[in-house]
Formats: structure tokens, C-alpha cells, sequence
């Protein structure tokens, strides 16, 4: 028990503290980082765990959220039974999707990804559209549930359940991180031929690594469809697809916060910038370039590297003094 | 489906292969020489419509419209090839796309600002009409799908009778071969960039009078357009152009029968390829990286 | 004298891995030309040839990297050309690559770990095992041997990118030893390394592998062959043009003349 809170106390720690600056920020800001740093978080074991570099999180995320819609707009009214329906919808989707893109070469993957995207969007858009209701959407907020102590539509429950579903999703993955697989990982990332030739079943785990993702990704789907009460084919929006990436490798992929810090400068520059973000792609597309310009390392690698840096500035000054 | 209806449908599909052809057909070349996947030639894409459409509107003549693009396009890309590229090429497929993602991004905000988010439309240069089988069809689709023979033609000659071809052939095979001749692999690599910018500029002028111009066209168009290069497998001429004729007519008839389908069709021939052959009907399983 | 078959003076009995008429072409050149080629169980060979002379091809057809276009490939007695290169993998095949290759981005340790894991679950590798159990508590003696052995104890807790090309290869070596592999083929595993580092390299193939497994050595240098393989072949455009022990091959006028090129 000590041994776990050793571990993995740190976490709560921090989630703890997000929902600490609510005392100072508000509400809808911090659930908006919360869940897009889940849905960050989807991407970044992506690329940084297994090097796979996907521009079609949307559909993943989009999949999930239009499991919860189609359910508490047609048939339930209860939100958490929804958000099953969508994670369900979401893995399976994952799943299926997964035995045939991970067999992919790293480009493929990619490519297939954001055409993945721009079809499911299209499908809840106009293929789908007497079901989905095209780009009016579907509503349900009306519908949903409310409990004394679960009221989804009070923000402040909202971010503190948000907060302890982010939690349980990074313990998980710190978990992993330290299991077999998550080595696994990382070892197919750096080299798959190699761990082939230890006898490992790389597809197997790229499969399973690529399911896991994105059913991260489908959670995030799925609390945005609860916390707004609406779904709309914009969530699947390939435009919107680099946003995540651009968010990741803000925070440096690979890391635990990194997916947590990327969000929140992130999105608390696009709320204070948001005269200019008009033109956001202008926005969003520099800071891609000059991200990847900078060594895609990420905010958070730089704050891990940055003690070390100044240590051997010191000894090195020292030195040239001696 | 009669006669007329299918001739008709048959030529639309080939209309729509020629500008495939033309926009993924320097994709897969400059993947197949320099490894990069180059996001933002659907930025080249839409500049060289917009740049008709001003011209057209302007000036009122087309072809001028088209030539102005391909030279704006081809400028940019030179720009961003110096500033960007040249730090790219060593770092791999991945940091191409996430960053010529980014040049995509700039690129569609810049038009956004400057030509707003109205769709605007391009004057068919030829209103001609010509009988075909029991039914008439517009003369441009007919100069399209010409066009894009020629240029087929074209770009195998130069790939096979020209000595800088030749070094690019052989740098598709082999890049330390092409240093080997003992030519600068990145003159013959920015060459490649600015071919393929030129195509792509000049699949947007041809494309502009069948669609609107609108900021988002390049995005429209990307997952098509990457779909073919995928078909196809990355790296193969061949496949390119097989690819885009198999789903030019898949979308064309797909539209007559149900339009949905037409747009889905090619992401479910992407994933039948998928599952016969992960690197495409013609990709070399030994391409290395 | 193509590709002997050794047949009498086979170190420990049957070949343990053989091929036969093995022919691989990539477009119009033939990597490897109609090979035969056996080895004991307990044997110790080299196979020499110059660059691009399609030595890694052998390789990575023995392994089942490509498949043939021709020929069939045999281990203990079984046909296993058609199995892939995890099947062989299972069977006891290991093998290193030219270009030194390790988990970068892990930890020293953690490379030997995921190689131990995977022995130590030998069929039994599940997904939910692997999620379950912790990469710290994948614990073994032979672990810590190999990191004593190569001299690598201090270097254990580094992440490899850190380390110099020498540790590398002797890493790899590591992960391949931990597998207790009954066949293992090295590619080049001297390139670029250093008298002393050759020296500790070689230290360990002989206490762990000489007459304990079957050890296949691609190597440019032939003098580093010299006092540690039973038998070398010498290997141009894809054909086995002379197969024998170390002076015999030295000697043949068949190897003078197209792989040193005197006459
Ligand atoms: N995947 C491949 N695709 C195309 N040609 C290949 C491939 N692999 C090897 N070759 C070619 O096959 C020939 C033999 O290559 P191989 O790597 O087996 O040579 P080698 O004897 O190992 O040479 P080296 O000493 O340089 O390692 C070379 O000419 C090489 O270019
Ligand atoms: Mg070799």
C-alpha cells in the first residue's frame, strides 16, 4: 500500500492541484485542459511509446463521443451509461482498426490514419446524416441524468470527476510504463526488427499499444459528449487533427506531464490570444513548425533536462575558474 | 445504366484521375527520392487555384491564370525548400509530415486572410460541348484528361532519357548511388520538391472551374489524394497512375449510384489493398527506412 | 568445390542448421546464388567475403528475414523455410546485426531484461503477463553475469544511446547469450571496435559458446577468424567458392584469386 503511494502518489498530487486552481481559474477552462490532456496523453503514448505517429485522432476520439451521443439521444438517459456505450464503441473500433493499420511502415500508418479521419467524418456528416442529424447534431443535455452528488451539468462536479477519470488514466499508464510492456514499447519504437529477433510478437503489441491509446482517447471522447451534452461531426474535424500533435510535442511526447503541461499552455494561449485566433491556423501551424524547428523535445523534457543543464553550467564554470 | 450514362460517367472518372494523377504523382516521386512526405503541396494546390481564379477574374484569361499559379507555387515551395527542407530530409518521413503539416496550416490561414472564407468560382477557359455515344459532354474534361497524358508522357521521357532523370531513377533506388554519379543529390532533390509543386499548383488551376475555390481545398482534397499514393504504393510511377484510374472511375460511378459511396469507396479499396499488400499495389517491400 | 558438405567432419554430429540451393535476386542481381551450406551443431564457423558479396543476405535468409526464391533451409532436420523469423527465433536461432542494433531509447539493463523475459516465458509470452509483470522484478543471475562478463556492471543503469559503439555490440551479444540460443549467427560483430574490445568479445564466445552451440561469424578480417572458428567459407557474388579450415582457405588458388585478387 505505501509501495503504490509511492509510486504513484505523485499523480494525485498534481490532478489534486489542478483542481486546486479552481480556486483562482475557472471552471470550464480547467475541464477543457483536463480532457484534452487526456486526449493528448492518447496521442503522445502513440507516438512516444510506440513511435506511431497518427494525424487521424479525431475518429478515435469522435467514435467514442458519437457512441455516448447516438445512446443518450435515442435510447438511455443515464450519462455514465453512455460513456460505457462510447468507450465500448471506441475500443472496438480500435480494435478492428488497429489489426489493419498497425501491420503499417510508419508513413502508411500516418497517411491511413488522417484518411481515416476525413471518411468518418464524412460518415457522421452526410452518410449517416438522417441518424446523426449532419451538422445540426444531436442534443441531449436536457436528457441526461442528474444525481445529488454526480450533477454533470454543475461544472464544478464535472471537473472533479474529469480530474479523478485523468488520474486513473495516468496511473494506468505510469503503470504500464513501468511493466514489461511498456519496455515492450519503447523497444518497438527504437527498433522492431531487433525485438522480433528476441521473439517477442511485435504486431501483438502494437496492436495491443495502439488499442490502449486510443481508448484513452475514446475516454476523452466521450467526457466531451457528456460535458457538453451535444455531439456535432466538428469533433472529427481533420482540420482539427494537428491540433493534438501540436499540442503533444508541446509538451514533448513520451513523458508523463508533458501531455498535461502542452495542454495548459496551450489552450491558456489560445483563450488569451483568441482576438487573433480568428486565423488560428496561422496560430497553430507556426507553432508547429518552430516546435519541430526546436527539436521536438517538448516543454516538459526541457523542465526535466533544466536542473541537470544548470548543474553543468555550475561545474563547468567552476572548472574554467580553477 | 445505358450506353450514353456510361460513357458519360466513364469520362468524368477520367477527368477526375488526370488531376489525381497530377497532384499525387510528385508525391510519390519525391517520397520515393528524398523520403519526405510533403504536406504542403496542397498549399502549392490551392495557391496555384486562387492564383487562377484572380487571374481569370482579373484579367480574364485562364491560361495565364494557370501559368501564374505554377510560378507563384513554385516560388513559395523554392523558399520553403531552402528554409525548411534542407533541415528536414536527414530527420526522416515523420518530421517531414508534422512539419510540412504546419507549412499547410500557415498557408490555408494566410489565404483565409487574404481571400476570406467565401468559395469563390473559376470560368471554364473552353465552354465547348462535344456528342459522344448519344450523349454531350463539356470539351474541357477532354483537354484535362489530355493534359494529363501529356504530361505522363513527359515525365517519362524526362525520367528515362535525361541524365538528370536517369540520377533521379537511380536515387529512388539507391540515394548514395546518385552521389555516386557525382551529382549533388540536393540540387536534383530540390528540383524533384519544385516539380512536384509545380503539379500540384497546376492540378488546382486545371480542378478550379469543376469546383469552387475555397481556403479548406487542399484539405478536401488530401485524403484522396493520399489514398491514390497509398494504393498505389509510395515510390511507384506506376502505381500512381494505376491507382488513380482505378479510383477516378470508382468515384465516378459511385456517384451515379449513390454519393456517399464515391467518397467512401476509396478508403475501402485502401483497406482491401491493406489487407493483401501493407505497402501497396506497386510499393517495394525493400524500399529501405 | 561448391559449398562442401562437410558431411564426415561435422563438429558434433548432424548439421543443426543447413541450407540448400538458397538463391535470393533482387531485381537483376542475385544476392545469393544457389547456396548449400551446413552447420554443426557444435561447430564454430566464420564465412568471409568483400563488401556487398551478400553475406548479411545468407543471414537474413537463414533467419527468415526474406524468403527465398529458391532452396530450402533445414534446422535439426526439419524444413523451416517457410516459418517466420519469430518460429526460429522459438527453435533456438538468435542472431546479431551489422549495424549494432539495441533498444537506444531503454536502459542497459532493461535490454538484457526484455531479452531474459522472453526466455524465461518461452511460450507462454501473453499480453496480459507482460502488462502485469514489472520490468524491475525481471531478476536472473545470468543477467549480472553478462553485465560482468563485458564489463558493462557500471554501465548498467545508462540508457543506451549513451554508450560508445564498442558496449553496443558487446550489448548486443549480451541479448542474444541471454536467449541460450542452440544457433547463433553474428553479422560483423567487430566492425569498428577496438583491439581490447575484440579481445573481450572474442573472450566470451569462446567460455560461453565454444562447444556448447553452433556460432556463425560474417567477418571482413579473416585474421580475427584465425584462432577461433573450426571451418570459414568464403563468400563473392553470392556463391560459396571455397569452404575449409582456416589455412586450406588461406592457401586455395580459388580464394586468392577472386576475393584477394592475386594471382
Ligand atoms: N533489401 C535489399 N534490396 C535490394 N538490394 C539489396 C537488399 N539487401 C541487399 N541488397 C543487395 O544485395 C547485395 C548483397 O548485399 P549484402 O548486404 O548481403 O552484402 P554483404 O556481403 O553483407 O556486404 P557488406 O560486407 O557490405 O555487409 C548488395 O549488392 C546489396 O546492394
Ligand atoms: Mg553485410
Amino acid at each position: 500500500m505505501m509501495r503504490l503511494l509511492k509510486t504513484y502518489g505523485t499523480i494525485l498530487l498534481v490532478f489534486a492541484g489542478v483542481g486546486v486552481l479552481r480556486l483562482a481559474l475557472p471552471g470550464a477552462f480547467l475541464i477543457h485542459v483536463t480532457i484534452f490532456s487526456i486526449y493528448t496523453m492518447a496521442f503522445s503514448f502513440l507516438m512516444g511509446r510506440l513511435g506511431l505517429v497518427s494525424f487521424g485522432q479525431p475518429a478515435y476520439m469522435g467514435i467514442a463521443a458519437y457512441g455516448t451521443g447516438l445512446y443518450l439521444h435515442y435510447f438511455g438517459t443515464n450519462p455514465l451509461l453512455g460513456m460505457m456505450v462510447g468507450i465500448i464503441a471506441g475500443v472496438a473500433f480500435a480494435g478492428v482498426i488497429g489489426g489493419l493499420f498497425v501491420r503499417l511502415s510508419s508513413s502508411y500508418f500516418t497517411l491511413a490514419n488522417l484518411a481515416l479521419c476525413a471518411i468518418g467524418f464524412f460518415v457522421f456528416q452526410r452518410a449517416l446524416v438522417h441518424i446523426t442529424r449532419g451538422d445540426t447534431g444531436l442534443w441531449y443535455l436536457g436528457r441526461m441524468e442528474r444525481w445529488p452528488l454526480l450533477n454533470f451539468r454543475d461544472p464544478d462536479h464535472f471537473l472533479t470527476f474529469a480530474l479523478i477519470v485523468a488520474a486513473g488514466i495516468w496511473i494506468v499508464v505510469k503503470g504500464l510504463d513501468r511493466s514489461v510492456f511498456g519496455a515492450a514499447c519503447l523497444a518497438v519504437k527504437a527498433n522492431e526488427r531487433k525485438l522480433q529477433f528476441l521473439g517477442y510478437n511485435t504486431y501483438r503489441i502494437k496492436w495491443l499499444g495502439f488499442v490502449m491509446a486510443n481508448s484513452i482517447a475514446a475516454v476523452a471522447g466521450t467526457l466531451y459528449a457528456v460535458y457538453f451534452g451535444f455531439v456535432s461531426p466538428a469533433i472529427m474535424d481533420v482540420l482539427r487533427a494537428p491540433e493534438v500533435v501540436v499540442v503533444g510535442l508541446l509538451g514533448g511526447v513520451g513523458s508523463l506531464y508533458g501531455p498535461l503541461i502542452g495542454t495548459f499552455v496551450y489552450i491558456a494561449m489560445q483563450d488569451l490570444v483568441s482576438a487573433i485566433f480568428v486565423y488560428w491556423e496561422l496560430v497553430v501551424g507556426t507553432m508547429l513548425v518552430l516546435v519541430m524547428m526546436a527539436g521536438e523535445r517538448g516543454i516538459a523534457s526541457l523542465l526535466e533536462s533544466a536542473p541537470r543543464l544548470l548543474r553543468m553550467r555550475a561545474r563547468h564554470d567552476r572548472s574554467s575558474a580553477g | 445504366m445505358s450506353v450514353p450514362e456510361l460513357a458519360g460517367t466513364v469520362v468524368i472518372g477520367l477527368a477526375m484521375s488526370a488531376i489525381f494523377f497530377m497532384l499525387s504523382v510528385g508525391l510519390s516521386l519525391s517520397y520515393g527520392l528524398m523520403r519526405i512526405v510533403s504536406l504542403d503541396q496542397f498549399l502549392y494546390y490551392s495557391v496555384g487555384a486562387y492564383m487562377t481564379y484572380v487571374v481569370t477574374s482579373q484579367a480574364g484569361n485562364f491560361w495565364l491564370g494557370l501559368l501564374t499559379g505554377v510560378i507563384a507555387s513554385c516560388t513559395l515551395a523554392l523558399t520553403v525548400e531552402k528554409s525548411l527542407y534542407r533541415r528536414i530530409y536527414e530527420k526522416g518521413v515523420m518530421f517531414s509530415m508534422i512539419t510540412s503539416y504546419g507549412v499547410l496550416l500557415v498557408g490555408i490561414g494566410a489565404i483565409k486572410y487574404i481571400w476570406g472564407l467565401v468559395p469563390r468560382p473559376v470560368m471554364t477557359p473552353i465552354v465547348g460541348h462535344v456528342s459522344l455515344l448519344g450523349t454531350t459532354l463539356p470539351v474541357y474534361r477532354f483537354v484535362v484528361i489530355g493534359l494529363a497524358v501529356v504530361l505522363y508522357i513527359g515525365l517519362r521521357l524526362f525520367l528515362e532519357r535525361t541524365i538528370v532523370g536517369k540520377a533521379i531513377r537511380a536515387g529512388i533506388e539507391d540515394v548514395d548511388k546518385t552521389e555516386g554519379l557525382g551529382i549533388d543529390v540536393y540540387r536534383i532533390f530540390t528540383l524533384v520538391f519544385l516539380l512536384t509543386a509545380g503539379l500540384s499548383a497546376l492540378a488546382g488551376g486545371i480542378h478550379a472551374p469543376l469546383i469552387m475555390v475555397d481556403p479548406h481545398m487542399g484539405l478536401k482534397i488530401i485524403a484522396t489524394a493520399f489514398m491514390i499514393v497509398i494504393i498505389g504504393g509510395l515510390g511507384s510511377i506506376k502505381g500512381t497512375v494505376v491507382s488513380s484510374l482505378l479510383i477516378g472511375q470508382v468515384m465516378a460511378f459511385g456517384f451515379t449510384i449513390w454519393a456517399p459511396a464515391a467518397e467512401m469507396a476509396p478508403f475501402v479499396i485502401m483497406l482491401l489493398v491493406f489487407l493483401i499488400r501493407p505497402t501497396g499495389l506497386y510499393g517495394s517491400q525493400y524500399l529501405r527506412r | 568445390m561448391m559449398g562442401t558438405g562437410v558431411d564426415g567432419a561435422m563438429i558434433g554430429g548432424e548439421a543443426i542448421l543447413g541450407a540448400r540451393g538458397l538463391t535470393k535476386r533482387f531485381g537483376a542481381m542475385c544476392a545469393a546464388n544457389s547456396i548449400d551450406y551446413h552447420l554443426g551443431p557444435k561447430e564454430m564457423a566464420g564465412i568471409i567475403g568483400p563488401n556487398g558479396a551478400g553475406k548479411t543476405t545468407v543471414f537474413n535468409l537463414l533467419t527468415g528475414v526474406y524468403a527465398p526464391d529458391q532452396g530450402s533451409v533445414f534446422f535439426d532436420g526439419r524444413e523451416i523455410t517457410r516459418l517466420s523469423p519469430q518460429q526460429r527465433v522459438k527453435l533456438g536461432i538468435r542472431r546479431t546485426f551489422q549495424l549494432a542494433s539495441t533498444f537506444d531509447n531503454l536502459r542497459v539493463i532493461d535490454n538484457l531484461r526484455l531479452a531474459y523475459y522472453h526466455k524465461q516465458r518461452q511460450g507462454r509470452c501473453s499480453l496480459g503477463g507482460m502488462c502485469s509483470a514489472d520490468l524491475g522484478e525481471v531478476r536472473d543471475e545470468s543477467i549480472d553475469e553478462c553485465l560482468e562478463q563485458l564489463e558493462l556492471s557500471k554501465a548498467a543503469h545508462l540508457p543506451v544511446a549513451s554508450l560508445p559503439l564498442g558496449s553496443k555490440r558487446k550489448l548486443e551479444l549480451a541479448m542474444a547469450l541471454i536467449g541460450a540460443p542452440r544457433v547463433l549467427l553474428l553479422d560483423e560483430p567487430f566492425a569498428g571496435l577496438s583491439e581490447m574490445e575484440i579481445g573481450q568479445i572474442v573472450a566470451m564466445l569462446r567460455h560461453r559458446c565454444t562447444r556448447r552451440m553452433a556460432v556463425l561469424i560474417i567477418e571482413h578480417k579473416i585474421t580475427w577468424l584465425k584462432d577461433l572458428v573450426d571451418r570459414i567459407s568464403v563468400l563473392v557474388n553470392g556463391e560459396i567458392i571455397a569452404d575449409g579450415d582456416y589455412q586450406t582457405v588461406l592457401d586455395s588458388p580459388v580464394t586468392r584469386k577472386s576475393y584477394w585478387r592475386v594471382e
